[in-house]
């Protein structure tokens, strides 16, 4: 952050020593070395000092860019994922004052105000998302009892259900072959099925299990009571599997939801943030070889 | 969650052999990279399009100026336009007739390839000069001198005159365009002292004229020229020259003003109390004011009806020859008027009522009644009374002031003189030379700043002047009241609200142009003969 700032500054001094040195006091006016010749140029950005500030964005547009090239490619000695993003974001947060000198506060053509318009976007969805990784993981740490990997939830949800449909098919299965040893017993059983075809099942099964009543953890519990008072003891122990069936489905829920917004914002970042890194590039052709 | 949350440990064990590959890809995330790659595929064909398309509307910053406006027509499918932009710029059409682009390939051998050489270029040096668009200028815009010989860098024609930035966008020039020298105390001294090596006459002494009759101030350069350092009109901008050396009027008419616009005893005019612009009548553009002529605006008043008992028999003005001619005629002349009564039908009741009439003229001249000479020296005596006495009926008897004719004498107003070596009274009428522009490197639009302001508000002094030789032009401090940060013409403070930078180019000055004397100056010299 320190480098950030003394960048920021260092950037600010040298930019107003070349344009507008009549805001400088005389003794902070930069030394002559680094001031450029005078130029009938309005635009700071074709300046020698400006097409540096240019550079050194579209380099750190490129730093940022292969994040996902190093997070692909673990093994690379080139420093961890966490300095790299570390430095995705300080670098990055670094080229806001440096594209605003370089474009000397104007937005000019359609082409650099698309650019702008681009880079304004790819920033506010950045901070965005670092606020939101910031901190949405301890609102996630204090309202999940356990977390799942992002990617696994599919197949949890999946063996969620075959572990539903295996105790449907066993209970179908007592229900027909044992119906002659107590009839109390099979209707207990064809409960319990009929439970998990008609309740059960299309919850662990559905999309989005909010809309169904286990999706709520006090309508749930109020279901599995009265369901407890329908079973006798043997089958106490199958309703507290259900239970937990559906509390863990309701985890990843709720865990699928943060998740959401905690990499929802990558889908406006990423994708536009490539498309910026090519606008940039052909921004940077045109106008040093156009003009 | 009322259930405590186990440690990773305990999480993992849960789900130990319950997790499928670890590359297994999710959805969101295939649909991330799809909709990058649509994004990034759509922008490859959109620079495309736009390269092959629509580069102007892309790359243009903004649209062209009224005057290059036919540029951008040549981009939109019209032949003809196309044909006739084409041709004027040398078969170039649309952003090229301005731009030329770099050639990026073609280097000879042994020297860098070209793109490098871009590249190392703009870095060291920046963005390309404007010299390649000036020439792009110069194919229609005639060449001239850029404002005073002794500037020290010509500044391009785009660092002005900004193109793209609109329909007016071309002629609004910043201060900053005027600061970048003037406030630049090494630049301004370096102009001071190429301008002391200068001969006076390669500076542009003359103002664009709005019309080539316009007589105009014009005062020699300072010793150093114009190179005080300043930032804007309101602060540092020194005095106007008039004012900062106290310049008279040298006009040789007299004139109070304050009399004609204070009294109370001057009757109303046919167009109703007599104020500023009964005389000063603008020009139809609205900027300066017409010239004041004695017709005009002084004879309503100052009648030239010089015998009462004849109020249409007037004397000329404007020649004093063709008055004393007038005046040596006099018999003849009443004679004529004679002629042109019904009444008079003989050659001897004419010559009779014009010695009538010549003596009753001279009895109304009352240093002249007393007096029984010849004809002749009658009306030389009638001619100094004319040309030399002020108000020469003051003292007349029988003739009050409602009565008397209304001529008051050429020397009432004029600088009269006698001949020299003339035996007889022979007067030299001295030419009035009435300035018409006071500021001549400034322009001015009198019609503008009448929607504002009443005369006496800026030209304050003008109700308490008594002498012609007062200059009535309102002082820099009266112009920054409204033309400054604060004021109500704020927007209007720029250098260029007032200033030309380029030098006149008018072939109509051009005589004016290499001259050491101002016009006012030449007109004297050369025109103050006798009249």
């Amino acid at each position: 952050m320190i480098f950030v700032v003394l960048a920021t500054v260092a950037a600010f001094w040298i930019y107003l020593g070349n344009f507008q040195p009549e805001l400088l006091p005389a003794t902070f006016r930069p030394q002559p070395s680094l001031l450029q010749n005078p130029s009938d140029h309005r635009s700071p950005g074709g300046t020698p000092f400006g097409l540096v500030l240019g550079t050194i964005s579209l380099g750190i547009f490129v730093f940022a860019a292969l994040l996902g090239v190093r997070k692909k490619l673990p093994f690379l000695p080139v420093g961890n994922v966490q300095r790299w993003l570390r430095g995705h974001i300080w670098l990055t947060l670094l080229t806001i004052p440096l594209v605003l000198l370089h474009s000397g506060f104007r937005l000019g053509a359609p082409m650099t105000t698309t650019l702008m318009v681009l880079y304004a976007i790819v920033m506010v969805s950045g901070i965005y998302g670092l606020m939101l990784q910031h901190k949405l993981p301890t609102i996630m740490k204090e309202s999940l009892s356990a977390e799942i990997v992002f990617e696994q939830i599919p197949n949890v949800r999946a063996q969620l259900c075959v572990a539903a449909e295996k105790l449907h098919r066993s209970l179908k299965q007592q229900a027909t072959s044992g119906s002659a040893m107590v009839a109390t017993d099979v209707s207990q059983e064809e409960v319990l099925a009929g439970f998990i075809e008609q309740r059960l099942l299309p919850y662990l099964r559905a999309g989005r299990g909010e809309k169904y009543r286990l999706g709520h953890a006090r309508e749930a519990d109020d279901i599995f009571r009265h369901l407890k008072f329908r079973v006798d003891e043997v089958y106490q122990a199958r309703v507290d599997e259900m239970r937990r069936w559906c509390d863990e489905r309701r985890l990843t829920d709720t865990q699928l939801r943060m998740q959401h917004w905690l990499h929802g914002w990558l889908f406006v970042h990423v994708p536009l943030s490539f498309l910026l890194l090519l606008m940039t590039v052909w921004h940077a052709f045109v106008t040093l070889f156009r003009y | 969650m009322d259930e405590e949350r186990g440690t990773q440990r305990e999480i993992a064990k849960t789900y130990r052999d319950r997790v499928q590959s670890r590359f297994t890809r999710s959805v969101w995330r295939s649909a991330r990279f799809l909709l990058t790659v649509v994004l990034f595929a759509g922008g490859v064909v959109a620079i495309y399009y736009c390269e092959k398309e629509k580069p102007q509307e892309f790359f243009n910053p903004g649209p062209l100026s009224r005057s290059h406006a036919h540029l951008q027509d040549a981009i939109a499918p019209r032949p003809f336009t196309k044909a006739v932009v084409r041709s004027a710029f040398g078969g170039k059409q649309g952003c090229t007739s301005c731009h030329v682009p770099e050639r990026l390939t073609s280097s000879s051998p042994g020297q860098p390839p070209v793109f490098f050489h871009v590249l190392n270029e703009r870095f060291k040096n920046g963005a390309p000069s404007f010299a390649r668009i000036d020439r792009a200028c110069e194919q229609c815009h005639q060449q001239h001198d850029f404002h005073e010989p002794n500037v020290i860098t010509n500044r391009s024609c785009s660092a002005c005159h900004r193109e793209h930035q609109g329909l007016d966008g071309l002629m609004r020039i910043a201060n900053l365009d005027c600061a970048s020298c003037h406030n630049n105390s090494a630049i301004m001294q370096a102009s001071a002292e190429r301008g002391k090596q200068l001969p006076r006459d390669r500076f542009h002494l003359n103002p664009r004229l709005v019309n080539f009759r316009q007589i105009v101030l014009q005062l020699p350069r300072p010793a150093d020229g114009y190179t005080k350092t300043f930032a804007s009109f309101s602060e540092g901008h020194p005095p106007f020259q008039l004012q900062r050396e106290n310049v008279h009027d040298n006009n040789v008419l007299r004139f109070n003003h304050a009399r004609h616009l204070n009294s109370s005893d001057i009757p109303p005019t046919k167009a109703g109390k007599l104020d500023c612009n009964y005389c000063h009548q603008l020009e139809p553009n609205g900027r300066y004011m017409q010239p004041i002529s004695f017709e005009a605006h002084c004879q309503e008043c100052h009648s030239l009806q010089f015998d009462v008992r004849n109020p249409d028999f007037q004397l000329p003005h404007g020649d004093a020859q063709l008055a004393r001619t007038f005046l040596r005629t006099l018999p003849a002349q009443y004679g004529e008027l004679a002629r042109r009564k019904p009444d008079m039908t003989n050659e001897s009741q004419v010559n009779q009522f014009a010695a009538q009439q010549v003596k009753g003229l001279l009895s109304q001249f009352a240093p002249y009644e007393e007096r029984h000479r010849s004809q002749y020296d009658n009306v030389e005596a009638l001619e100094r009374a004319v040309f030399f006495t002020v108000d020469p009926y003051k003292a007349a008897k029988g003739f009050d002031s409602a009565t008397r004719a209304k001529f008051t004498g050429c020397a009432f107003c004029h600088e009269v003189k006698q001949a020299a070596g003339a035996s007889y009274p022979s007067a030299e009428i001295t030419k009035p030379v009435m300035i018409e522009r006071w500021l001549p490197h400034a322009s001015f639009s009198h019609a503008k700043h009448a929607l504002v302001a009443s005369c006496r508000e800026c030209h304050v002094a003008a109700a308490s002047s008594r002498s012609t030789s007062d200059v009535l032009i309102p002082p820099k401090e009266s112009c920054v009241r409204c033309h400054s940060a604060g004021g109500i013409a704020r927007k209007a403070s720029e250098c260029a609200t007032c200033h030309l930078y380029h030098s006149p180019d008018q072939p109509g000055t051009s005589a004016m142009t290499g001259s050491t004397i101002s016009f006012k100056q030449m007109l004297l010299n050369l025109n103050a003969g006798v009249h």
